[in-house]
């Protein structure tokens, strides 16, 4: 609510962020399960006293050293980089609240890289042992990565006793960081990393070549980094999936039992995807490289890669739109506004409300509607959607065929989409019962449209530029005035 | 006129500070501090190395090509700890200043985003240079240069951006004239004396990691040791010699009433208004004066001893100067925005954890060097 919008055409600026966190994450969890999978078969080469895995090890780790401390990191920077961009009221939260977090995140990190250059530049220079207990010392921290990251990331869906339901704050830092889903999410990343760092070492592993036992071994063994996932990754999903909010829980069931009757909504189509993308890896390493190691090729391997990355492009997206419309759950929706503002920006007005709205909308006229409509679109709406085109939630496509009586109405009802009314009925024994229903269908999926009255007729009267009917007037009144303007003149003197 | 119409700076989010200002004050120094001195190596050290290849082309074995190869292999290392530790200033800078900071990056969020890229691509061309200079051959140096030259354009952004923030009356007619990103701050009097500042600064800091190589290989190849001080001494004493004209040029082009906080000439000797930072200019010329002349002594003799005083006075003119870059924010922003204004709740707790885990990293990474010192010394 306090920064001008970065415009992005045609994907919106929420898909700079989507894009680099899920090429980080593809990654970075490579960086930590490939830290257990380094000292274990360090491990491994060590009690069998076998060179030719020491080789193998040294061979992936130059992989490992190119992929995660550069694309790795920088990308992992890149994420901040990319939410202060497009998300700055949120980044700003995360900073503020976490910010002893994050720098306690910074000295994980940092060891982690200098404990992993260490390894790579020592190998075959230091006792193997030592060696061997470096590669465990690199996991030990890098796991530490993981549970500061984790918590900051949990607490931004399930915050625990941070908030009350108005969105105010009533607990402490801690509450947001240990929240429910803190220890679901642990073990179900953990799971997904050693997963990744066997579907990576099956890659390094298929290049191996003149070694035939070796890379059959070292296939069947790193395929076999996928079964911690595959046994008790179901039920950490399921504890994971009770720890949502109930409105989530709700949006997710609803569109998963939809899907017999061919009704996905967005969300179910995700996950969906997801559950596919993870049993079709899981079926592809069995019937591969577990039970066939001898046809496994890096061909293979790649596809397996890409599969890996569907899954994870297709996990962090569920994870992301679980938590719509808010960035931080129950706290700020995605375009910056609080849930506990709602009421003061409905009755002081938008433009009031807003610095860069407010300097912005003084530089027009009172008259022009459209333009103080203009800058409620972009302040309230740019967030997620594209205005015109066929870019990202463009609005001149969902608008459609729209006159302004409908989008008006839209409006209208859009301002109460955070409202929840309550009914008491009676149950047979006569107990009081409360059940509570969105007053909107937007509920959950989009944050209200806030503002005085003449300032949502504004947003309206600019939509309404947007809809086909609207363009096609403008059209028709631009067509008209070259009409005119071209038109001969003639001038015809009395006398 | 309504001030927000004219500065539409945003605020901070309605929740304390997690620790006190002072205290976040410092971690920005420090943890710009403890960047700066890699980045400068990793900045300008492709550019030092490059030269030092193309120099000693004709002669393998030559100090030349030795001391290109050597510092063109550390590389990566440097610049992994400058983006590792860019984190912690960048973090407290946001936190602090927010407010501005967003605001600007957003203005120019296409270059400012583009810094992730150049970063890969001149990260790799380093890697590419280390091991594939035995296929590239003699044109494995332009891949040195190349990452330095595209490190350079980062800092040019990051100039820009730093500078940006500090002046928000900037900011609406920029939004209003494009939102899509695309600006810099290229109408700002301080920008290139600035940038050119810092990167003449670098390229000493890379003299200083030349000599500190020197230092290492005393005992190992005494001849060899003595030619990289000379050249490390060299570079560090010719650059800031040059930086006696483009200090003052940066430090002229800043406001009048920043450049009184540090240095008034109607002050009794010339002291500013601000006393912290008055002692702190002064206490920077005269650090430079004690380096110039260690080095001059490093340069001429080859003296361990000299390139050391020289080395440690360098190192604490950067962190007096680390405050100084500070305070010029501090003093140029200060009646828009006071970090110090806003509520403080200490998350005691956490802010104990982290001043430990901070300390436990000191000292683990002791321990790591020492290992890895050994192991190169077992071989």
């Amino acid at each position: 609510m306090s920064y001008p919008v970065w415009e992005v055409p045609n994907i919106g600026n929420g898909w700079i962020i989507g894009l680099i966190a899920i090429f980080h994450v593809f990654i970075s969890h490579f960086a930590i399960g490939g830290g257990a999978f380094l000292a274990l078969t360090e491990t491994l080469a060590y009690k069998k006293n076998d060179d030719r895995i020491y080789d193998y090890i040294k061979k992936h780790s130059k992989f490992f050293l190119l992929l995660t401390t550069v694309l790795g990191a920088v990308s992992g920077v890149g994420i901040w980089w990319a939410i202060g961009l497009a998300n700055p009221s949120g980044a700003s939260v995360l900073i503020q609240n976490f910010g002893l977090f994050w720098g306690a995140e910074w000295t994980f990190f940092a060891a982690e890289l200098a404990t992993f250059l260490a390894y790579y530049y020592t190998m075959g220079k230091m006792d193997k042992k030592n060696h061997c207990v470096l590669a465990w010392i690199y996991f030990g921290i890098s796991f530490g990565t993981l549970f500061v990251i984790n918590g900051i990331l949990t607490g931004m869906l399930t915050n625990g006793g941070w908030l009350n339901a108005q969105g105010n704050i009533v607990g402490t830092v801690y509450d947001s960081f240990f929240n429910p889903a803190f220890w679901p999410a642990l073990a179900i990343r953990l799971f997904i990393m050693f997963a990744l760092a066997g579907i990576y070492a099956l890659l390094t592993a298929s290049t191996i070549k003149g070694q035939d036992d070796l890379k059959q071994y070292l296939l069947r063994y790193s395929a076999k980094w996928m079964l911690p996932g595959l046994i008790a990754g179901p039920l950490f999903v399921v504890w994971y999936m009770f720890t949502l909010p109930p409105a989530t829980q709700q949006v997710i069931v609803s569109g998963l039992s939809s899907l017999g009757e061919g009704n996905f909504s967005m969300m179910a189509k995700v996950i969906f995807l997801c559950i596919v993308f993870a049993t079709g890896l899981i079926g592809m390493v069995i019937v591969g490289p577990f039970l066939n190691p001898k046809g496994f090729n890096t061909t293979f391997a790649l596809m397996l890669l890409a599969s890996g990355f569907g899954f994870m492009f297709t996990e962090e997206w569920s994870r992301e739109m679980m938590r719509k419309p808010y960035v931080i759950y129950n706290y700020m929706y995605s375009n910056g506004l609080r849930k506990n503002q709602i009421a003061q920006v409905n009755a002081d007005g938008f433009f009031k409300s807003n610095a860069w709205a407010r300097a912005e909308g003084a530089t027009l006229a009172k008259e022009d509607t459209v333009g103080h409509g203009k800058l409620m679109f972009r302040y309230q709406c740019m967030s997620c959607h594209t205005a015109t085109g066929n870019g990202y939630r463009s609005m001149a496509r969902l608008l459609g065929e729209r006159d302004e009586n409908a989008i008006a109405n839209l409006i209208t009802l859009m301002k109460d989409n955070h409202v929840i009314l309550s009914e008491e009925s009676k149950d047979e024994k006569g107990n009081t019962v409360i059940t509570t229903k969105a007053k909107t269908p937007y509920n959950g999926y989009m944050p209200p449209v806030v503002g005085h009255q003449d300032e949502l007729d504004a947003l309206s009267k600019y939509l309404v530029t947007l809809s086909k009917k609207g363009m096609e007037a403008g059209a028709e009144k631009a067509e008209a005035q070259m009409a005119t303007e071209s038109a001969p003149q003639s001038t015809t003197t009395k006398s | 006129m309504d001030p927000i119409t004219l500065y539409p700076i945003g605020a901070y989010q309605p929740m304390p500070f997690p620790a006190p200002v002072w205290l976040m004050e410092t971690l920005l120094v420090v943890g710009f501090f403890i960047h700066a001195i890699p980045m400068n190596v990793a900045l300008m050290g492709g550019i030092t190395s490059a030269i030092l290849l193309f120099q000693g082309k004709n002669k393998p074995e030559s100090y030349q090509q030795r001391a290109g190869k050597q510092i063109a292999a550390s590389l990566p290392l440097f610049t992994t700890a400058a983006i590792t530790n860019g984190i912690v200033p960048l973090l407290f800078l946001q936190i602090l200043y927010g407010p501005l900071t967003y605001t600007s990056s957003i203005l120019m969020a296409v270059p400012w985003l583009s810094v992730l890229f150049l970063l890969v691509i001149g990260y790799y061309g380093l890697y590419i240079f280390n091991y594939g200079q035995n296929k590239l051959g003699e044109k494995s140096p332009w891949f040195l240069l190349g990452s330095s030259v595209l490190f350079m354009v980062i800092a040019f952004f990051f100039s820009n951006n730093m500078t940006l923030m500090l002046t928000p009356e900037k900011f609406l007619p920029m939004y209003q004239a494009s939102p899509s990103g695309m600006h810099l701050n290229l109408s700002e009097p301080t920008l290139i004396p600035r940038f050119v500042h810092f990167v003449l600064a670098a390229v000493a800091v890379t003299g200083l990691a030349i000599g500190s190589f020197g230092l290492y290989f005393k005992k190992k190849d005494d001849g060899y040791a003595t030619w990289l001080i000379k050249t490390g001494a060299g570079l560090f004493l010719g650059i800031t010699l040059l930086q006696t004209i483009v200090g003052p040029w940066f430090l002229f082009t800043l406001p009048g009433p920043v450049q009184q906080q540090f240095f008034d000439v109607n002050g009794a000797g010339f002291m500013g208004l601000n006393k912290m930072a008055s002692h702190l200019f002064r206490t920077s010329l005269g650090l430079d004066v004690i380096a110039l002349i260690a080095m001059a002594i490093a340069y001429v003799k080859g003296s361990s001893k000299a390139f050391i005083t020289g080395l440690v006075s360098a190192l604490l003119l950067i962190g007096a100067m680390s405050e100084m870059r500070h305070l010029v924010r501090v003093f140029s922003i200060s009646n828009i925005l006071d970090p110090n204004t806003h509520a403080v709740q200490p998350q005691t707790e956490i802010l104990i954890i982290f001043l430990v885990l901070f300390v436990a990293l000191i000292l683990y990474l002791g321990w790591l060097a020492k290992i890895v010192h050994k192991a190169y010394q077992n071989k």
